[in-house]
Formats: C-alpha cells, sequence, structure tokens
C-alpha cells in the first residue's frame, strides 16, 4: 500500500511524493505490514478555514504566505474534514478523510484548513528528531 | 473526544466503554499515548476473524470500509472511516470483527505500552492524572 509524503527533492524542496508500505498476507481476505516503529500519538481538533485562496479575505493561521516545516517525523490519518498542503514546487494537495500522509521532517509546506467539516486528525509520531531529513524506511 | 474501546469483566467477557482522548476530560488538549509499533491492517469483504482477544492494547484508525465488532456478550458496534476506536481486551473470551460491505477495510492499528483507562474508572479525577506530554 502506497501513503502519501509530502517529500523533498533532491534540491531540498518540498515536493509530493509516495511511501510503499508492503503488505503481507495472512488468510485469504486478510493482510497486514510489518510492525514499524513508533512513539506516541493523539488524536484532536483542529480549526476550519473561512476562505480560499483565491478569496481576498483568505487569511489562514499564520498569514497567506506562511510555510512551516514537517517538524519530528509522523503520520497523519485525516479522520475528517479536510486540509489543503502546498508545496514548493507549486503543487497543492488536498487531504480528506482515510488519508494517510507522511510529513517529512525539513519538508517545508503552507497548509490550510479549509473545510466547512470541523477536522480531526489522527497523528502518529515516529521515533526521530525534527532533524532527520532522510526518506521515511519501512520494515518489508 | 471519547473513543469506543473494548474492555475485559471480571468474568473473561469482552465489553464496550469509552476512553477520552483529551487531558484533561472534554478539553482541547490532546492526551498523548506511546506507542510500541504501526502497522497498516488490510481486509477484504467477507473477512471474518472468530472471538479472540487482543494481543495488545491497539488503536484503530478507520482509513476504508466497515466493520462489525461483537463482544462475547453479543453487544454489536460499528466502524467505519474516520472512526477511531480501541481494542484494549487483551485477555478472555474477546471479540469477532466481521467485515461489512464491498469496500476493503483498511486501518492504522497502532499498538500501545499501556491500556488506556476507561472512562468509568476516571470520572472523578482531577485534571492532570493522565499521563501528559
Amino acid at each position: 500500500m502506497k501513503i502519501f509524503e509530502i517529500g523533498i527533492d533532491a534540491n531540498g524542496r518540498s515536493t509530493p511524493g509516495l511511501v510503499d508500505v508492503p503488505l503481507k498476507k495472512v488468510s485469504d481476505t486478510e493482510a497486514i505490514s510489518e510492525p514499524q516503529p513508533g512513539a506516541y500519538w493523539r488524536v484532536g481538533l483542529r480549526f476550519t478555514g473561512q476562505y480560499t485562496r483565491a478569496e481576498p479575505d483568505y487569511d489562514p493561521r499564520g498569514g497567506t504566505y506562511e510555510q512551516h516545516l514537517g517538524g519530528q517525523p509522523h503520520i497523519i490519518a485525516w479522520m475528517s474534514g479536510h486540509m489543503d498542503n502546498i508545496m514548493q514546487n507549486g503543487d497543492t494537495w488536498r487531504f480528506c478523510t482515510g488519508d494517510l500522509l507522511y510529513v517529512r521532517p525539513g519538508s517545508l509546506h503552507h497548509s490550510n484548513l479549509r473545510s466547512t467539516v470541523l477536522p480531526t486528525v489522527f497523528n502518529l509520531y515516529l521515533p526521530g528528531e525534527d532533524t532527520d531529513i532522510g526518506p521515511l524506511e519501512i520494515k518489508k | 473526544m471519547k473513543l469506543s474501546s473494548l474492555y475485559t469483566d471480571d468474568n473473561g467477557d469482552s465489553y464496550f466503554d469509552y476512553a477520552e482522548s483529551a487531558n484533561p476530560p472534554d478539553s482541547n488538549k490532546e492526551r498523548v499515548q506511546d506507542v510500541v509499533h504501526w502497522q497498516i491492517w488490510e481486509m477484504q469483504p467477507g473477512h471474518f476473524q472468530d472471538f479472540k482477544p487482543a494481543d495488545a492494547p491497539q488503536c484503530c484508525a478507520m482509513l476504508s470500509g466497515k466493520m462489525e465488532v461483537t463482544t462475547s456478550t453479543g453487544e454489536k458496534r460499528y466502524f467505519a472511516r474516520g472512526d477511531t476506536w480501541l481494542m484494549q481486551d487483551v485477555s478472555g473470551k474477546g471479540h469477532a470483527i466481521r467485515t461489512l460491505g464491498w469496500e476493503s477495510c483498511t486501518v492504522l492499528l497502532v499498538t500501545m505500552k499501556e491500556i488506556m483507562t476507561p472512562m468509568t474508572e476516571t470520572e472523578g479525577r482531577a485534571p492532570g492524572e493522565y499521563q501528559q506530554r
């Protein structure tokens, strides 16, 4: 299974990517991945944005042009609502309920919680520091 | 936020209660739970798992599909994409799982270090008695 990634290209700029998490069949109707190391999880509510980027009053928390780094390595599972992430190559990805997103440390991106539904996120933090900008290693 | 959670009673029967994901309860501060490991778990339509306890306290974030979870006393709860629930019946008779519908059921399965206390045992606790990070 492939999960989304806010990755980093060869020039250190954030760019969309995918991380492959292979699943192993354990019965005719069931497959599961190898256990991958984790640190802690927490689930929480997020605020909503009122305007799209094209509207003059667009002003997300942090400002229109705010960008932030990936921080400690973490995976976000979107449980409700949606969010637009803009990366340095100009791509915008919209994540919504059921999406899994790996945020790589050092990946500079803009976040806009453009959702009329209150967003809920399941944040799974992984071992490592916000300076570990290498790719996520997945046990096969 | 209240998360549905399976527990085991003194008779070995599994039952549903709730665990609080905020610290203090009903606040917007997020309670942190330590993790042993995480996996992606996929079940096809028609999958059935007979009664067995959870291997360890686990948290399920539902990414797709729908499942029915049955306790040993016959109570059923249904979980679908966007739901988060806990399998914490680590002993006793366990629970059964069945997928519903024609969509594969995909779960982010997170194994935790400790069981999250049921709300019925935490009522009346002072804020800060939960683990805080």
